[in-house]
């Protein structure tokens, strides 16, 4: 079931999320032409002025309404989809609570992991088309080097490896902790929306307060001067620790969030 | 043993008793309606039938089976909600129920929608409340489950659409399954009821076939029914 679940789930926000996808690399290519030819004709007439400003603002906005209409999106399918009045068709398919759960997580993730490889091409396609390929090529080199440099060691396939399960972890963390929040907020007859932002406020300053408790510390502190349990070196102390933390808070945001939906729902 | 099955079953909601300890017994094949006012228990008690609400105390068994993903597969449920998403066609939907229950039948679901002229590509949000309510029953009346538990379909829609309503279930409903229809619009579900419960304030205070209510006291169950909740 969590398979039909997830096509579903993908479609439902893909239909929302991708449009603008494409409209993000559109704008950064026509901001990347308009900044290529400001580049070759000194003096603008009024005309290109405004066509600079337009693709410059239309950029800006682009990015800006990606990142607001994703956190809209994760919102919403959960609120209205599991929470609202659609909950009434969700929670009689015979599927348990974990796919549904799941299945707003993982759609959320790959959606989100979707917009940063987005992200990741407008920014490529704005170097390709403001510089000429070949020092588009240097571009890349430099930006290996750098990191490879950064990192000391040479293997960056592994580092970088590394940093992309610390983000996706990350992802799945607030996503769990936004979920959370909003299956506590559920609880209450009225004022729902304004009960989860308190729950999440709540979640955070009990995150705030465990990092600060003396053991915890004592432990990141172990924990990256000995290099940590899985590795020897300082990254990768700070590595075991950012993935054990993390997979800490998705298990117990999960763990709140499949509680209150499988034995406390709440539907209006 | 009995397809939908209640026993000492009680729901309360903080301090407010729901569903009152109540043991109640279901058999196959038969059209039952679950009669009461508004605030009876009657959406709580449909509710807990579909694990959509848990109970206080006390069992509910659908099938043999306790509300779970296996009974799901068994019921066909009709909220009194607008539950759909309003941005699918009915197209989607569909294959969305398609997808989900083994036991939908799209052929005779097309048949039913073809009949009122809706468009395979409009999407819910264009339509209006009525035609919105009758997709939805259609969607629903078009599985072949065990049981079918349809809340207050004839609540809130013009006496033709009710007409259309209570025709659209008995000529789709599965002649072997329970059909249990919550409603306090009694006259109008009268004629095609085999049986009655009367819920009062989380209280069965009647369970009878309508025949016999008819018989033993001389009145219509409706007529019967504003004696026993008059206020």
């Amino acid at each position: 079931m969590l398979g039909k679940l997830l096509k579903y789930e993908l479609k439902a926000m893909g239909r929302i999320i991708l449009p603008l996808y494409l409209v993000l690399i559109l704008a950064s290519a026509l901001f990347a032409v308009n900044i290529k030819l400001n580049d070759k004709t000194q003096s603008l007439s009024g005309f290109m002025n405004i066509i600079s400003i337009v693709t410059t603002i239309l950029f800006v906005a682009c990015i800006f309404v990606v990142v607001i209409v994703m956190f809209f999106l994760v919102v919403q399918r959960f609120y209205k989809n599991l929470l609202g009045q659609e909950g009434y068709l969700m929670f009689t398919l015979p599927a348990s609570t974990l796919s549904h759960i799941l299945s707003k997580l993982l759609s959320s993730l790959i959606w989100i992991v979707i917009g940063l490889f987005a992200g990741c091409s407008a920014g490529f396609l704005m170097v390709a088309i403001i510089s000429d390929m070949k020092t588009f090529n240097e571009f890349i080199s430099e930006i290996m080097w750098n990191l490879d440099s950064l990192v000391g060691s040479g293997s960056i396939v592994k580092q970088l490896g590394m940093a992309v399960v610390i983000l996706i972890l990350g992802i799945m963390k607030s996503l769990s902790e936004i979920y959370a929040s909003m299956a506590v907020g559920h609880q209450f007859n009225n004022h729902r929306g304004l009960w989860s932002i308190l729950a999440y406020i709540g979640f955070s300053l009990i995150e705030l307060g465990i990092s600060y408790l003396p053991f915890v510390k004592k432990i990141t502190v172990q924990l990256t001067e000995q290099g940590g349990f899985l590795y020897n070196e300082q990254f990768h102390g700070t590595f075991a620790i950012a993935v054990l933390f993390s997979l800490i808070g998705i298990l117990i945001y999960g763990a709140i969030t499949w509680r209150l939906l499988d034995r406390r729902l709440n539907l209006e | 043993m009995s397809i939908f099955a209640c026993q000492n079953l009680t729901k309360r909601y903080g301090k407010l008793t729901a569903l009152d300890n109540i043991d109640l017994e279901l058999e196959s094949g038969r059209i039952v309606g679950l009669l009461g006012p508004n605030g009876s228990g009657k959406t709580t008690l449909i509710k807990l039938a579909n694990r959509l609400l848990q109970p206080t105390s006390g069992s509910i068994l659908i099938d043999g089976k306790a509300p779970g993903v296996e009974s799901k597969k068994n019921i066909a449920y009709l909220p009194d909600k607008e539950y759909l998403p309003d941005w699918m066609n009915t197209r989607q939907l569909m294959h969305f129920y398609g997808d989900f229950y083994e036991d939908f039948d799209p052929q005779r679901a097309t048949v039913m929608l073809a009949s009122l002229d809706i468009p395979s590509d409009m999407v819910l949000k264009k339509m209006s409340k009525g035609t919105k309510e009758k997709v939805q029953l259609i969607l629903t009346m078009s599985r072949r489950a065990k049981v079918y538990l349809l809340d207050e379909p004839i609540a809130g829609v013009d006496p033709a659409a009710r007409d259309y309503i209570l025709r659209t279930i008995i000529q789709n409903y599965e002649e072997n399954s329970l059909v249990l229809i919550s409603t306090h619009l009694i006259a109008d579900v009268e004629s095609v009821l085999d049986e009655a419960v009367f819920l009062k304030q989380g209280h069965i205070v009647l369970h009878k076939p309508a025949d016999e209510i008819r018989t033993e006291t001389g009145k219509s169950v409706d007529e019967y029914f504003r004696e026993v909740f008059r206020c």
